[in-house]
């Protein structure tokens, strides 16, 4: 047995170490900035900056620049050591690290100029979802060659964590990101309506999953007991919990969907998978915090073991919660209101957050040779950090079930109590303030920590390369004794991958085939046509904004919600629908049955600025719409690319598409100048009013089509 | 001495916690229209969450009542001294939870009565006020049982003597977990070493491994239950339910409502115009300006009408709305007898002549003209187009 000497590659863990907590200030920034523009809408400021275009841009940097980076960082300076090997190819370690710092860059420019594809989580549009992929293979050729390269013969459990992760974010982005390209930053997605939901909520739910969740339940295999200097609970538990959750999580996506147009069988499939999701999730909290046995004395004093302690804490709540959520009738309360905000970031703030600075402060001592620069800041960052997500969740979950509850109520006459839904917003206002508090206090400790951080690198002398050694593997490897089942697949990488691959595949394939090739799933409904030109512009305009931020376009069959928007929506209604607009959260009132509600003139008041028509209201002002000239270059070829993807206008009718274009302008034109609006007719203001008078009238117009359906 | 400050805070947090459910009582939207009867589909559902939860906290309450007795138990055992100095801690705690209890009570008992006396579908006579304040009084209790076994913990922990910063978790929960005690996980340490990292074989916690089970099996039952043996009715026969209950209290209410008016019976009464100004401010300004005078939607102080100028024809339009026209229907809004109120009140602006007056639109109206009714009747009611 001869033992070789080699050296860990330090130098990208560094460098991936600084870009999540540098990534990770912006996006926190961000969202503190769109939290006060809830309570100042004047905040919006240029169309550039307006919510509906940062809240993608923060969302974003928090789960692919702060947490992304994070998992990088970890995996890099785990992996070699949990393996005994340099990373493979220190090249491709550096287009790695380049590549996704590009992607960010792309992202944070081209998100607030508003393209977007119209999903949320997956808004980079398709040359930056290209990029994507190509980064996250060569993520993968240099991870799989270093493992293939190893020195240690099993398989760490961190290190299942990892293959997962990778197998499964590689099928979720490259299946949801299926989009028809028009021009260089525009496209449209291949699903559409329900079918289009179920994928972007697969992908959204297993982002939360296979991106917030697994690789960090690996680093936490790795970081924890090593911070904590005790053996990992049970290996049992590990090979349990890992497997079922896996297998379980992917079919969990329709729990997002609950009471809307998708299939019942699929939403109960989303309900049913959720709560069998309790004890695998379970499985890592327990895992790691009994790990801390006959270590807690430790806790108290180190900061490292503190945050991590409170993130697998946070963990276990979110978990618990998210099951809970997943229930039909507490997501009948919950759903488009702000405690799933509060959820969302327990996990983020708590799990993620505070597991990536503990990390960071156990691993920047190691990474610069050096102690930590101060234990007291790290302290005042663990305590401003805990108080920042109390602030942050206890107003969210009180405002958001007491709004829901406010859009339910009726009077003994039968009608909603609060008929206004700005009455309801108005109401958070104090809510909203909390939160910014909150959100505030966690980016102070965010500052403070970045500053230890740096404090630390600075004092200390970075150890690029960290010699090692160990014995190489021998080629004929017999195991002593018997050896358990598992024990042979954590020798066998590509085995562990090709099983983790069939264990996520399953979920998804049985819940989209049916979906997708069974009509009764999606009943068509004869008047619903496709969309004029014009309104397919518009429709486009409300995608880039990102109005889908905060209008649901989705009316569930409560009687308070068909009451107040109309009848609830159906299937069929969102055929053409590419993307679907569903949205996820009512800021705002939903949307779907807006058409023919108010006057053209009532909508180009209200874009210009809503408080004119609502005084109170909290939207941000579209003064850009009124001013912006329709680009109607791409008229034809959005007609075209839509008849690809089977919206069957009739053939040719790209070439005359233009005329029908100008004909409906003059209409609206007309229509807003008897109201005393003089507007030309080339404006996009146009192309809005358009596709907002188009919604939901399909079946207004025709009502006994929608008492068929029932 | 340690115990007396944790009295005096908790006495302060249970005071806090009083006064800030008394003022929520008050600002709750929930609570201040007991009277207004049935609460929504939604808040029952709420109920059974809070019930459900509730209950989940009086299971927590037990299992530390029952930790801090063993403690205590094992105190009195082991340290006499200490132990005098804990019964004291207990009974002042003890006199602390009735003092809270007495005055929570009232509190409670006062949330509650509004619901059964207008028999609201609350859940075993429960009001959403009443949950709350029952889940702020456990989350009270446990907090106060945290504190005190955190105490003791400290007080008898035998690592005291060598380090005053020792700190290791019961080990009852060794038993819970069903897990190897510390002493002794040499035996069943793994001989593999990953980069330091040692693991140990402990059995899955008994509670995991059945609670997992038991979601399974719960899975199973929830499919049969609604798609196999199809013994609930899914989304829409939901709705439909809802909606049918819905009706009959309506219906109900209005056969023995007071002050129930509609387009027939509407008549002119100069009492609704304060009222009516109010809801026109809130509602209808925006469209037709502060004074009536117009704008996004048409003149309201000019003689002239696009709908007819006759009160039950403005009730009609206010009511059905003219959607093709931009005029909503208000009646998933306003209460029969508030759109009547706000009806009067327009009619009442007749001739006031704001400044910037839209232009005049539709037909002239003159008062007691029985001719001149609408042409056509307003939009048709049915159940899609009613909440346009």
């Amino acid at each position: 047995m001869t033992v070789e000497t080699f050296k860990y590659d330090n130098r990208w863990v560094r460098n991936f170490a600084f870009a999540s907590f540098l990534w990770g200030f912006v996006g926190m920034l961000v969202g503190l900035i769109i939290a006060l523009q809830l309570v100042f809408p004047q905040l919006n400021f240029v169309e550039w900056t307006t919510f509906g275009r940062l809240r993608p841009l923060h969302t974003n940097a928090v789960i692919f620049a702060f947490v992304g980076n994070g998992i990088f960082m970890g995996v890099y300076y785990s992996l070699q050591r949990l393996l005994k090997a340099r990373m493979w190819s220190d090249a491709l370690s550096a287009i790695h690290f380049w590549g996704w710092q590009l992607i960010i860059v792309a992202a944070a420019i081209t998100l607030p100029l508003g393209l977007s594809a119209g999903k949320e989580y997956a808004e980079l549009e398709w040359p930056i979802d290209i990029a994507i992929t190509l980064i996250w293979v060569v993520f993968g050729i240099n991870m799989f060659a270093t493992i293939l390269t190893r020195r240690e013969r099993h398989l760490y459990v961190a290190i299942w964590f990892y293959i997962a992760t990778w197998i499964t974010v590689a099928m979720l982005h490259i299946v949801n990101s299926m989009e028809l390209p028009i021009s260089a930053f525009k496209s449209y997605s291949l699903y559409a309506g329900v079918q289009d939901a179920l994928v972007q909520w697969w992908y959204g739910h297993n982002a939360v999953a296979f991106f917030l969740t697994t690789p960090y339940l690996g680093l936490m295999y790795y970081f924890l007991p090593k911070a904590a200097n005790r053996p990992v609970y049970s290996y049992r538990l590990s090979i349990i919990h890992f497997w079922a959750l896996i297998f379980l999580y992917i079919w969990a996506g329709p729990h997002h969907l609950l009471y809307t147009a998708l299939p019942d069988w699929a939403q109960s499939l989303g309900t049913v998978f959720s709560v069998m999701l309790i004890a695998p999730s379970w499985g890592g909290m327990i895992n790691g915090l009994l790990t801390l046995r006959g270590a807690w004395d430790k806790v108290r004093e180190d900061p490292v073991l503190k945050f991590m302690v409170v993130a697998v804490t946070a963990y276990g709540m979110a978990t618990f919660e998210g099951p809970l959520l997943s229930i039909k009738s507490v997501n009948a309360i919950s759903h488009y209101t702000d405690w799933t905000i509060a959820h969302v970031h327990v996990g983020a703030l708590g799990w993620n957050g505070f597991l990536t600075f503990g990390i960071l402060y156990w691993l920047l001592p190691r990474l610069y040779n050096t102690k930590l620069f101060s234990v007291r800041l790290a302290n005042a960052h663990f305590w401003l950090g805990t108080l920042g997500i109390l602030f942050y969740a206890i107003p969210m979950y009180w405002g958001g079930i007491y709004q829901s509850l406010m859009w339910k109520q009726f009077t003994a006459e039968g009608i909603l109590k609060y008929p206004n839904f700005l009455e309801t917003v108005s109401y958070l206002r104090p809510f909203y303030i909390a939160r910014a508090l909150g959100g505030l206090l966690y980016l102070t400790g965010t500052t403070v920590g970045i500053y230890n951080l740096i404090k630390t690198a600075a004092q200390g002398k970075f150890v690029a390369e960290e010699e090692a050694s160990a014995p190489a593997l021998e080629k004929n490897y017999t195991p002593h004794g018997t050896e358990g089942w598992h024990r042979v697949i954590e020798r066998r990488p590509v085995q562990m991958l090709i099983f983790s691959f069939i264990m996520v595949a399953i979920g998804g394939i049985i819940e989209f085939v049916p979906t997708f090739l069974i009509e009764s799933n999606v009943p068509s409904i004869a008047s619903v046509k496709p969309y004029t030109p014009l309104e397919l512009h518009g429709r486009d305009i409300y995608i880039r904004e990102g109005c889908y931020n905060c209008h649901s376009q989705m009316i569930r069959p409560f009687r308070s919600e068909t009451e107040r928007y109309g009848e609830y929506s159906k299937a069929g209604e969102f055929v053409y629908d590419h993307p679907f607009q569903f949205g996820s959260k009512r800021t705002g009132p939903d949307l779907q049955r807006e058409g023919a509600k108010y006057p053209d003139s009532w909508h180009y008041n209200h874009m210009m600025d809503p408080t004119i028509m609502s005084p109170g209201s909290i939207m941000p002002a579209y003064p850009h719409i009124i001013d912006h000239d329709l680009d109607t270059n791409t008229t034809a070829a959005k007609i075209k690319a839509m008849q690809m993807l089977g919206v069957p206008y009739p053939k040719g009718y790209e070439a005359i598409a233009g005329t029908d274009l100008v004909k409906q302008e003059t209409v609206i034109q007309a229509s807003l100048a008897k109201d005393g609006i003089k507007v030309s007719k080339n404006k996009e203001i146009i192309a809005v009013i358009a596709y907002l008078q188009r919604l939901g009238r399909d079946i207004k117009t025709n009502p006994q089509t929608a008492a068929a359906q029932n | 001495m340690r115990p007396s400050i944790y009295h005096k805070s908790i006495i302060a947090l249970a005071m806090a916690v009083l006064s800030y459910m008394s003022y929520a009582q008050e600002a709750a939207p929930a609570a201040a229209a007991p009277t207004a009867a049935a609460p929504a589909a939604g808040q029952s559902y709420f109920a059974y969450v809070l019930i459900i939860f509730a209950t989940l906290l009086l299971f927590a309450v037990a299992a530390l009542g029952q930790m801090l007795i063993r403690l205590t138990e094992y105190a009195y055992r082991n340290k006499g001294a200490i132990a005098k100095s804990i019964v004291l801690i207990m009974m002042m705690a003890a006199t602390a939870h009735t003092a809270i209890a007495q005055e929570a009570a009232p509190a409670a008992a006062g949330a509650a009565a509004p619901a059964t006396t207008v028999a609201a579908p609350s859940i075993f006579g429960m009001d959403v006020t009443a949950a709350i304040a029952i889940i702020l009084l456990e989350a009270l209790v446990i907090g106060v049982l945290l504190i005190r076994i955190w105490a003791l913990l400290n007080t008898i922990n035998p690592a005291t003597e060598s380090s005053s910063k020792h700190f290791e978790l019961p080990k009852f929960l060794d038993n819970f977990n069903a897990s190897v005690a510390v002493e002794r996980e040499q035996d069943i340490m793994l001989d593999h070493d990953y980069d330091g990292i040692k693991e140990l074989d402990n059995s899955l916690p008994p509670w995991w491994k059945y609670g997992f089970l038991a979601s399974i099996v719960w899975a199973f039952f929830y499919i049969g239950y609604y798609h196999v043996a199809e013994a609930a009715p899914l989304s829409a026969g939901e709705y439909a339910n809802e909606m049918e209950t819905a009706k009959k209290a309506k219906d109900e209410y209005m056969r023995t409502a007071k002050n129930n008016v509609d387009e027939n019976t509407i008549k002119y009464d100069q009492a609704y115009i304060a009222d009516g100004a109010k809801i026109f401010a809130e509602n209808c300004k925006a469209c037709h300006g502060e004074k009536g005078e117009g704008g996004v939607g048409p003149n309201l102080t000019d003689e002239y009408w696009l709908h007819g100028g006759k009160i039950n024809d403005v009730f009609k339009t206010v009511k059905y709305g003219w959607p093709a026209n931009g005029m909503k229907s208000w009646q998933t809004d306003l209460s029969s007898m508030q759109i009547a109120q706000v009806v009067c009140y327009v009619k009442s602006i007749k001739g006031t002549n704001p400044p910037n007056p839209k232009a005049p639109q539709g037909t002239i109206y003159s008062e007691g003209d029985s001719t001149q009714t609408a042409a056509a009747p307003a939009a048709p009611v049915d159940s899609t187009t009613k909440s346009n």
